[in-house]
């Protein structure tokens, strides 16, 4: 039986941006403990109190609220049986521009081409969940923002036992919209990968990249206009079913119409991870004019009766 | 006339066959999105039947392309040794075990990448549909002592019964490589084909009319040729999606009260 081990595990410095959080349930208690809970600069994690049972959650912060480029941040997380973690930020993730004379790319177009490790100017995040059974894992971030020129790639895997059960939501806007900056960043990729005992059951990746030299057009803000905001939500397994039957209805119950003007919000909800004719999961996508609206629609709709697992006070600081 | 120029001969007869819009793949089913757009308000003039046109080639390009390339080279049987008399007995099966496991690995991949279900359900019926094409148009059903056509008898079979999704990425590197037409080829069809379904929707969905249609498919040629530049060379670990707006629209396409198109 493992013992709890806080404040035991400060003395071994990981290199710089590498975080590490393992978490379990002492047997005979509901209060999760942190065995490892350690992060080097320019990561942070801050533990808030929580009060329901099984039930602990982590903020995730950068010195600054943001990343510049060559900032790389690297995060393991495991979670023993019965523990519900959510992993929190502190207002959306700013990633600022590329400095011009750190660039060593020879041409925008070589990203896929070439290793992503060698292009140390970019700022890229990476997060590695381990999810043991009959836990709950609540990747639950404020969406990411990419600044003017900046380059930012994000990659996170999350690996579940046959019983586990993750919430992972990845949601972006067109950038510093107060300052008229909309889609001008140069590389945004993101990518979630969800394992099942072993098995790769759900791979997304989006790659938005601007070439700078079509006679100035923008070619990410001519698809996507009129929308602002984009989130993929995974939900998958048995602590979160009903809000994957939830999700199902919400979806049958749409019926589209000829429209005359382009929805303020869009959303499609498909069926993952179907057995036995039953889905075990469900990806949401949603497409918003503004942040606020697919916040709200996260809230109300798609993460609603999420409270009821976590807690509702810690839901609202969530989203 | 010698052997080589009749091998040129039969791939350029094997791509006016393929590019013939009476090969039946039941392509004709699929809009790839553009009925979901249309009706959302998307896609309303030329412009924006454009600008739909060469988000979703290139989205075409660097999502589901790499498959086909995979696939292409997942398939390592040289023209002069697919007699089965050419290998020994357990040879011959080994080849295609491993063959058959690569490209089963790719589907499974391809299956993961794809979470929308409606992209998901037209690639299937396409891709199943490519199948059948190579059995009853191509394959040499009398002699069986093609290893091609084994290859493809046996995936088939695990299509049939769902060891394998037989999604169309799969399936077109498939028969692509089996029938000798080269990678490169092999990659200009896929996106073509793609183009000319979607513009083959757009007539049908009254948008625009045949003579346009086509002045049009001549414009995709330029967006086709772009996307090839980035893409010709990304495998499936590097595939990725370059529009999430189209992937949400085209996943809301059951949603819609009256539509023509299954996608």
């Amino acid at each position: 039986m493992v013992t709890p081990l806080q404040g035991n595990t400060s003395d071994i410095k990981p290199p710089p941006g590498h975080g590490k959080i393992t978490c379990h349930l002492p047997s005979g208690t509901k209060k999760p403990t942190f065995s490892t809970f350690r992060a080097s600069y320019p990561l942070k994690f801050l533990t808030p109190k929580t009060h329901n049972p099984n039930l602990a959650a982590v903020y995730f912060l950068s010195y600054g609220g943001g990343m510049v480029s060559g900032d790389s941040i690297y995060v393991d997380v495991e979670i023993f049986q019965n523990v519900n973690l959510m992993l929190l930020t502190q207002g959306s993730t700013k990633i600022y521009k590329q400095r011009a004379q750190k660039k060593n790319v020879n041409d925008s177009n070589d990203y896929l081409q070439t290793d992503p490790k060698n292009l140390s100017s970019i700022t890229r995040q990476s997060l590695n969940a381990y999810v043991h059974e009959s836990s709950l894992l609540l990747q639950l971030p404020e969406p990411t923002t990419c600044f003017r020129d900046a380059e930012y790639i994000q990659s996170q895997t999350f690996s579940l036992e046959n019983d586990a059960s993750v919430v992972i939501l990845d949601w972006f806007t067109s950038g510093r919209m107060s300052r008229g900056e909309r889609w001008e960043f140069t590389h945004y990729e993101s990518g979630v990968n969800l394992l099942v005992g072993g098995k790769l059951i759900f791979r997304d990746v989006i790659l938005l990249q601007n070439e700078k030299s079509e006679n100035d057009i923008n070619n990410i803000k001519r698809r996507l206009e009129p929308y602002e905001c984009f989130a993929t939500l995974v939900i998958y397994g048995p602590k979160v079913i009903s809000l994957t039957k939830h999700l199902m209805n919400e979806f049958d119950k749409i019926v589209v119409d000829k429209m005359d003007k382009i929805a303020d919000l869009i959303w499609s909800a498909s069926a993952l991870h179907i057995e036995e004719e039953n889905a075990r999961g469900v990806v949401i996508k949603v497409a918003g004019i503004t942040t606020e609206i697919v916040r709200k629609f996260l809230v109300g709709v798609a993460l609603k009766g999420l409270n009821e697992v976590i807690g509702e006070n810690l839901f609202e600081r969530a989203l | 006339m010698n052997s080589q120029t009749q091998d040129t001969n039969r791939e350029d007869w094997l791509l006016w066959q393929f590019a013939d819009s009476a090969l039946p793949t039941g392509g004709f089913v699929a809009s790839a999105g553009l009925e979901s757009a249309t009706q959302a308000g998307h896609v309303t003039n030329i412009e924006s039947l454009l600008l739909f046109l060469s988000s979703s080639i290139e989205n075409y390009a660097y999502s589901s392309l790499p498959f086909v390339t995979d696939t292409w080279w997942a398939v390592e049987i040289e023209s002069s040794d697919d007699e089965i008399l050419n290998y020994k007995e357990n040879d011959s099966m080994n080849v295609i075990d491993k063959i058959m496991e690569k490209i089963i690995n790719l589907d499974d991949l391809y299956d993961a990448y794809t979470s929308n279900y409606v992209t998901k359900r037209a690639s299937k019926a396409q891709g199943v549909a490519m199948l059948t094409l190579f059995t009853k148009s191509f394959a040499d059903n009398d002699s069986k002592t093609k290893m091609k056509d084994l290859v493809i008898e046996k995936f088939k079979l695990g299509v049939r019964k769902e060891i394998s999704c037989g999604h169309l990425p799969i399936c077109f590197g498939l028969v692509t490589k089996c029938l000798g037409i080269s990678l490169e080829r092999t990659q200009h069809l896929y996106l073509f084909l793609f183009a000319r379904a979607i513009l083959s929707a757009a007539v049908r969905l009254n948008i625009i009319g045949p003579y346009y249609s086509q002045r049009l498919l001549t414009e995709c040629q330029a967006y086709v040729e772009k996307s090839l530049e980035k893409t010709c060379k990304l495998n499936s670990k590097a595939a990725v999606q370059t529009s999430p707006l189209l992937d949400i629209l085209q996943g809301r396409h059951d949603k819609l009260y009256s539509r023509l198109f299954n996608s």
